[in-house]
């Protein structure tokens, strides 16, 4: 009995950590791609004065919920979501390795392109949150 | 010899975790980092000047033929480029969804460790069907949403990218001025950062 009570939380932990995971090794062209195969047809039908850019595209969705396919609903959401932790996570990718960049990447310091290459090649010497945040930037 | 190894890794990634299509669309991310590599100069492109060049063409040469009419801004032919399709709405600057997954690609080739320190130029053109300095107008504010698009959605550093449209003064094809191949957008890479 007592059995149960511990599995039921470890199956819902696993589940909650398991759809972010997932959603965050996507490329911007594939949530772009998950965003238009819903909602192609409701941005073109309810959106359709209103550009990506500035937000403008969510918020149209969003302001329009009712009239918008549950598919797509969720589906945004998810493809928003995971647009907006790949572009933190590349941005954030060069100071989270800032200090193994200076342990490793010495004689490269021509630019965040060539520190970064360098951090991604040396994979087995750099620290763990390093790689965590070169994985979430979709590096490798 | 780098570059192979971070695509290999990433096709498999992406072939073991999505399907065939996706894959595939990750490696014309690839192709789009090899077109717009390996600029040797920096160059001195201002955009606002290049839309002002066009411009004053226009007004100084109302005349000017389109059949054979040369570039206005020659010196772009000499960057590192690539012309992408991007569909508009009709006679407007809205982008429409079928090309948000090609926004997308060029986003995520921009982030490459490969042109992460390089600035672009997004120019937007038109053929020469309609009045020229219209054009000029049209093609900016396209180029624009572009941009849009690249720092808020993707969050690429406005820093990074410039937008310029040159209407139907710099012709793909300039014998034959209303053809489809003229309308079109370049990312042209145009210096580093710092």
């Amino acid at each position: 009995m007592k059995q149960y009570w511990l599995a039921v939380p470890i199956i819902l932990a696993g589940l909650i950590f398991a759809l972010p995971a997932r959603a965050q090794t996507m490329s911007f062209a594939d949530a772009a791609e998950v965003l238009v195969a819903a909602c192609g047809v409701d941005i073109e039908k309810h959106c359709g004065n209103v550009n990506l850019g500035g937000g403008k595209i969510k918020a149209c969705l969003e302001r329009n919920s009712a009239k918008v396919a549950a598919g797509c609903k969720s589906s945004a959401a998810q493809a928003f979501a995971s647009l907006q932790r790949r572009a933190q996570a590349r941005i954030d990718v060069l100071r989270v390795c800032d200090r193994d960049a200076a342990r490793l990447c010495q004689g490269v310091q021509r630019g965040d392109g060539q520190i970064l290459e360098c951090m991604i090649m040396a994979r087995r010497a750099v620290s763990p949150p390093c790689n965590q945040a070169i994985t979430d930037a979709g590096y490798r | 010899m780098n570059r192979f190894l971070i695509a290999t890794v990433a096709a498999f990634t992406l072939a073991i975790s999505q399907q065939g299509a996706v894959a595939q669309g990750k490696l014309d991310t690839d192709d789009i980092v090899d077109s717009l590599r390996g600029l040797e100069q920096q160059a001195q492109i201002s955009a606002p000047a290049l839309y002002q060049r066009a411009l004053a063409r226009i007004k100084a040469e109302p005349g000017m033929s389109a059949v054979g009419r040369p570039s206005v801004a020659e010196e772009l032919n000499k960057l590192p480029q690539l012309t992408v399709e991007i569909q508009f709405n009709f006679d407007s600057d809205i982008i429409r969804p079928a090309s948000y997954r090609t926004l997308g690609r060029i986003a995520d080739a921009l982030y490459h460790p490969y042109l992460l320190d390089y600035k672009f130029l997004v120019v937007g053109h038109t053929d020469a069907t309609g009045k020229r300095e219209y054009n000029l107008k049209l093609s900016q504010r396209r180029a624009n949403a572009i941009r849009e698009a690249l720092v808020t959605t993707f969050r690429i550093s406005p820093a990074r990218v410039a937008a310029v449209g040159l209407g139907e003064e710099q012709l793909q094809d300039p014998a034959q001025p209303t053809a489809a191949v003229n309308r079109r957008v370049q990312l042209i890479a145009t210096g580093k950062i710092k």
